[in-house]
């Protein structure tokens, strides 16, 4: 039986078909203003890359912000039990899974999860955009580098600065003295890393950080931000595969259960 | 509304009239009460017949409240527990005589403490008539400041061991008769009871200050406290239960609260802190109000009025057990 | 009339009538009002309170009324004391979004949303401070210490000082001091005296309510969607404005048609039972009960200052003379009071323990109102404890702005999602 879990992020959204449990495709695109269409883009990408007519496709689950806005889910669930499903059905390879961090477009995550690897506890950050997806892609621009290589960059840092992350316009502006300072872009880039690591820490010690750690969604694709949190949380991380796809894998699965209730 | 109050007032209006007048309405019969005081060459008390007889039950003729024998022809008993004791503490009488008296007295203590207080005690009970007088007149309590409660708790625990003590020193044969006269039987020369009981049952009040051999400075400075204490008692008027709060009576109820078969309860959880319970009580304990970890809340100075589950706005908050059995609910 | 404010210096008061924002203040009630109306199986006395936030029916009359009008905020001005002067009581505290950029314009942006949309009123010369001939101010959090200053230039404002220790013996006495000063001060607006049989019939019209109130609440814990939530803070909230003897024979109506509605049975809590603490949630900033309902599940008890806790206390004297009753009245604001404005939080633990387990709730929802630092610092420790006890619970961090509703209902629904 084939199933499909659709994550309409903030930023970007993703879809991935799934097939007896095996992952089939996944698919992702910028959400851009009419996350509607986007979404049904993406899915048709990501059946199309396996030659799968809407038809084969039994269940869809949607996911994310953008979840009540698609009209093919049959359900939603909330981002929070997608990552929770997804990080449990990848199972254990650095031991139980007892802590999800995920870091978004709009939102950082910490779920907490029983033994079971069921939903505990967790917290988001509140409206306020500092330190998560979108607020790297803003500090990206004002120091012109692309987003994919902040992570890199931010290793081959010589010194440590300290940056605040507590409002995205002012870290912005601060980037830019920092830069008329004549300051080294990869020292700005670790010091911001180091910031929202900092704030992601505080997060998970507040709500009771157990590892295994698991690190999912797109900031888990930056390699500086990974170290530095290890570094923070004195963990080594577990990093899936394709960390953006988690809530939509979650999804899907929620879609096969759909079936097996039936 | 407010049941608990209205059966108490029941209750007491009952045990005031039993015990001041029931020898006289139902008719029981009297025999001779006693007025002694100490006869110097025998040793003896000396029976100074006032010709005051009153019924004597086959044992049981003190009660742990204010049953005073100076309630005389009309009362029901022959004393208070204070006077049993203290008449104990002087003759030491051969265990056998008093045993049943003895035993009963004990065992009521240790049930019910100081719930003969608030439902028994004749001179408590007309203290808050008192009291109702003042409200109906409209005039303002007074409240005790914390320091004043605890300095008369220190008084009443004094006085309590005066009294005790003064009785078992004039048993001592080296001890002089100008001293043990007047110091006989000294819980009655100091209790307010020697003044108010007569008045209500046609009693003779007697204050004798120059009684013949016997020290007239240790007479006067009993008379003196026996006018403050008299005094205290009536200023109950505008501050409640006053004299109840150095009574030794009451102190010596007071060690049996905490083990006593009555006990209150309380619901930590359903208390909402509003402290009803501590600006209605009485005795002006806070303990119901303040105590918020443990659940039984029996204060060694709590008279068992209840007043305090009567008037908690929470339902099922405050409980009143007798061994573990609800009586009263909030 | 006096104030606590002798003029020194002064602001520029600002008077900005703008039909455009009391246009929008206005549509926010009747939007609110028409989506409660819409509920399903609604009982039919509930419209009555509806009309009291959308329509200038009472407000008129307070104005031809020949009684002085006080207003008051938070919970802690004695309305015993104003009935039994003869006023009238209205509170002032405000949850329309809509006046808050009116209010920034004199009060800072970084202050509680309470507060400044509250302000915006005298500012904009509507509302019910409209109708009010002096202010009753109690210092109970930071921002309304200050607001006095700011109101004090359109009315005169009364503070009360209220202690912030609750210790029994010595609070007792100072707050019955600050008591009888308020008191005093309505016998000097009024030319009399308050003699104690006006005080014992305010004090028995306040049980009546608070007995009214406590009937229903249980009636509702067998059967919560009698009335949904929104309907009950509309009840509640109603009485701020309403004339007092009317709202209870019309409540009592509606507690009739309650019982005999409940006989029905279909008046079952949905989904799962959820309880809602933290800061107060005002007419009509309901967006977090309405997300609730949206998805299904219901809210069966609160412990907030303009919800149960409101209504739930009154004052119980021992004795029914002048004093005795004002002690009671003292007693009765202060000590079950589980304002966080006072130094513990541990009343208010007992309180939210209580409630959640009396009306069996599946999770707790703390309402976590930004830039309202005490209801925030005391979070952890509710939180914990609540957890500690197996009650699942979410903090949500909000204002009264409508901009977070879509991840609002991300978190509710992640958490109902959670405690499954
Ligand atoms: S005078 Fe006092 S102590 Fe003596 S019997 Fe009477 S009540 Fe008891
Ligand atoms: S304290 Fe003494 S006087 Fe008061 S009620 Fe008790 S026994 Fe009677
Ligand atoms: S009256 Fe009842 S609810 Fe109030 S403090 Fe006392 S025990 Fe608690
Ligand atoms: S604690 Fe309660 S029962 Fe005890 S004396 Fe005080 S009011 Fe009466």
């Amino acid at each position: 039986m084939i199933t499909a879990g659709v994550d309409i992020g903030s930023v970007g959204t993703k879809a991935l078909i799934l097939e007896d449990g095996k992952i089939l495709s996944t698919e992702i695109m910028p959400t851009g203003s009419r996350p509607k269409i986007t979404a049904q883009m993406v899915l048709a990408k990501a059946l199309a890359k396996v030659k799968l007519k809407p038809d084969d496709v039994r269940h869809v689950v949607s996911t994310g912000y953008g979840r009540r806005v698609v009209d093919f889910g049959e359900k939603t669930i909330t981002e929070i039990s997608a990552c929770a499903q997804g990080v449990k059905f990848l199972g254990a390879p650095k031991g139980t899974v007892r802590t999800i961090i995920d870091l978004g477009g709009q939102d950082i995550k910490v779920i907490t999860l029983d033994d079971e690897g069921n939903t505990k506890d967790f917290v988001m950050n509140d409206k306020c955009a500092a330190g998560t997806g979108r607020f790297l892609e803003v500090i990206a621009h004002a120091l012109e580098i692309e987003l994919a290589k902040l992570g890199e960059l931010a290793l081959q840092a010589k010194q440590t600065i300290t940056i605040n992350a507590t409002c995205t316009v002012f870290a912005e502006s601060e980037v830019i003295s920092l830069l008329a300072q004549d300051v080294k872009k990869q020292d700005i880039i670790a010091g911001i890393v180091d910031s929202i690591a900092e704030r992601i820490a505080a997060m998970s010690n507040k709500i009771g950080m157990r590892p295994t750690v698991a690190f999912t969604g797109g900031g888990a694709q930056n390699i500086g931000l990974v170290k530095s949190l290890e570094k923070k949380l004195d963990t080594e991380m577990y990093i899936p595969e394709l960390p953006q796809f988690i809530n939509a894998l979650g999804s899907a699965l929620v879609a096969q259960r759909l079936q097996s209730l039936r | 509304m407010h049941t608990i109050t209205y059966i108490r007032r029941g209750v007491q209006i009952l045990s005031l009239t039993f015990l001041f007048y029931g020898a006289t309405l139902l008719h029981l019969k009297p025999t001779e009460i006693k007025w002694y005081a100490m006869q110097e060459n025998s040793r003896q008390a000396t029976e100074l017949l006032y010709g005051n007889p009153t019924w004597t039950q086959p044992f049981q003729t003190f009660l742990p409240a204010r049953s005073c024998r100076f309630a005389g022809t009309h009362g029901t008993f022959r004393g208070c527990l204070m006077f049993f004791f203290s008449d104990i503490l002087t003759w030491r009488p051969p265990l056998g005589v008093v045993l049943p008296s003895l035993a009963l007295v004990v065992v009521l203590m240790v049930m019910l403490a100081r719930f003969w207080c608030g439902w028994i005690c004749p001179l408590g009970f007309m203290s808050e008539l008192l009291y109702e007088a003042r409200k109906y007149l409209g005039l303002k309590r007074i409240r005790f400041s914390a320091p004043l409660r605890n300095l008369l708790k220190a008084v009443g625990w004094g006085l309590t061991f005066i009294i005790l003590f003064s009785a078992w020193f004039i048993s001592w044969s080296a001890v002089a008769w100008s001293i043990k006269k007047p110091l006989y039987l000294a819980v009655c020369q100091m209790c307010p009871s020697k003044l108010i009981t007569p008045a209500l049952t046609g009693f003779p009040i007697m204050i004798n200050l120059t009684f013949p051999g016997a020290s007239t400075t240790l007479l006067v400075s009993l008379f003196v406290v026996l006018v403050a204490s008299t005094l205290l008692y009536f200023s109950g008027f505008i501050l409640k239960r006053a004299w109840c709060k150095i009574c030794p009576l009451g102190v010596i109820l007071s060690f049996f609260n905490q083990g006593a078969f009555l006990s209150k309860e309380k619901d930590l959880i359903r208390c909402t802190k509003c402290a009803v319970c501590a600006s209605a009580c009485p005795m002006e304990t806070s303990t119901v109000y303040e105590e918020k970890t443990k659940k039984y809340v029996n204060h060694s100075q709590c008279i068992h009025c209840y007043r305090c589950v009567d008037l908690c706005p929470e339902k099922k908050c405050l409980t009143v057990k007798f061994l573990g059995l609800p009586l009263f609910k909030s | 009339m006096k104030t606590d404010f002798e003029k020194r210096y002064q602001r520029a008061p600002l008077h900005r009538p703008a039909e455009k924002v009391s246009a929008r203040v206005r549509a926010a009630s009747e939007d609110l009002a028409a989506r409660l109306h819409k509920q399903p199986d609604r009982l039919v006395s509930l419209p009555y309170y509806e009309e009291l936030f959308t329509t200038e029916k009472r407000k008129k009359e307070l104005q031809i009324l020949n009684r002085k009008v006080v207003g008051t905020y938070c919970y802690f001005a004695p309305e015993e004391l104003i009935y039994a002067s003869g006023d009238v009581p209205i509170r002032l505290c405000s949850g329309h979004s809509d006046t808050i950029t009116t209010a920034e314009e004199l009060l800072p942006r970084d202050i509680c949303p309470l507060v400044k949309s509250s302000f915006g009123f005298p500012i904009l010369g509507d509302g019910w401070i409209d109708a009010c001939d002096v202010i009753a101010l109690p210092t109970s959090c930071d921002a309304k210490t200050k607001l006095g200053e700011y109101l004090a230039d359109y009315l005169p404002v009364w503070m009360i000082n209220l202690p912030k220790i609750k210790n029994y013996d010595g609070l007792k006495e100072y707050w019955l001091k600050e008591i009888k000063l308020f008191l005093h001060k309505l016998e000097e607006l009024n030319g009399k005296k308050v003699k104690a049989p006006e005080l014992k019939n305010a004090l028995q019209l306040l049980k009546r309510r608070a007995e009214l109130y406590r009937a229903m609440y249980e009636l509702r814990l067998a059967h919560p969607l009698l009335l949904s939530h929104q309907d009950l803070l509309m009840v509640v909230q109603s009485s701020f404005y309403d004339d007092l003897p009317r709202w209870i024979n019309q409540t009592e109506l509606l507690y009739n048609e309650m019982k005999k509605a409940s006989a029905t049975g279909k008046y079952a809590a949905k989904g799962k039972r959820l309880m809602i603490t933290g800061a107060p949630i005002i007419w009509p900033n309901f967006k977090i009960l309405n997300i609730i309902t949206e998805l299904g599940s219901t809210v069966v008890a609160d412990d907030m200052c303009a919800g149960h806790q409101r209504l739930w206390d009154y004052a119980e004297p021992d004795e029914w003379t002048l004093e005795g009753m004002l002690e009671a009245v003292a007693a009765r604001y202060i000590f079950p009071s589980v304002c966080p404005c006072f130094t513990t939080s541990y009343d208010r633990i007992d309180k939210i323990l209580h409630l959640a387990r009396e009306a069996k709730v599946d999770g707790v929802i703390y309402h976590d109102l930004r830039l309202c630092q005490i209801f925030d610092m005391e979070k952890d420790l509710v939180v914990k404890v609540l957890k500690e006890n197996q009650i699942p619970v979410i903090t949500l961090h909000t204002d009264y702005g409508q901009e977070d509703v879509e991840q609002l209902r991300t978190r509710i629904e992640a958490f109902l999602e959670m405690i499954l």
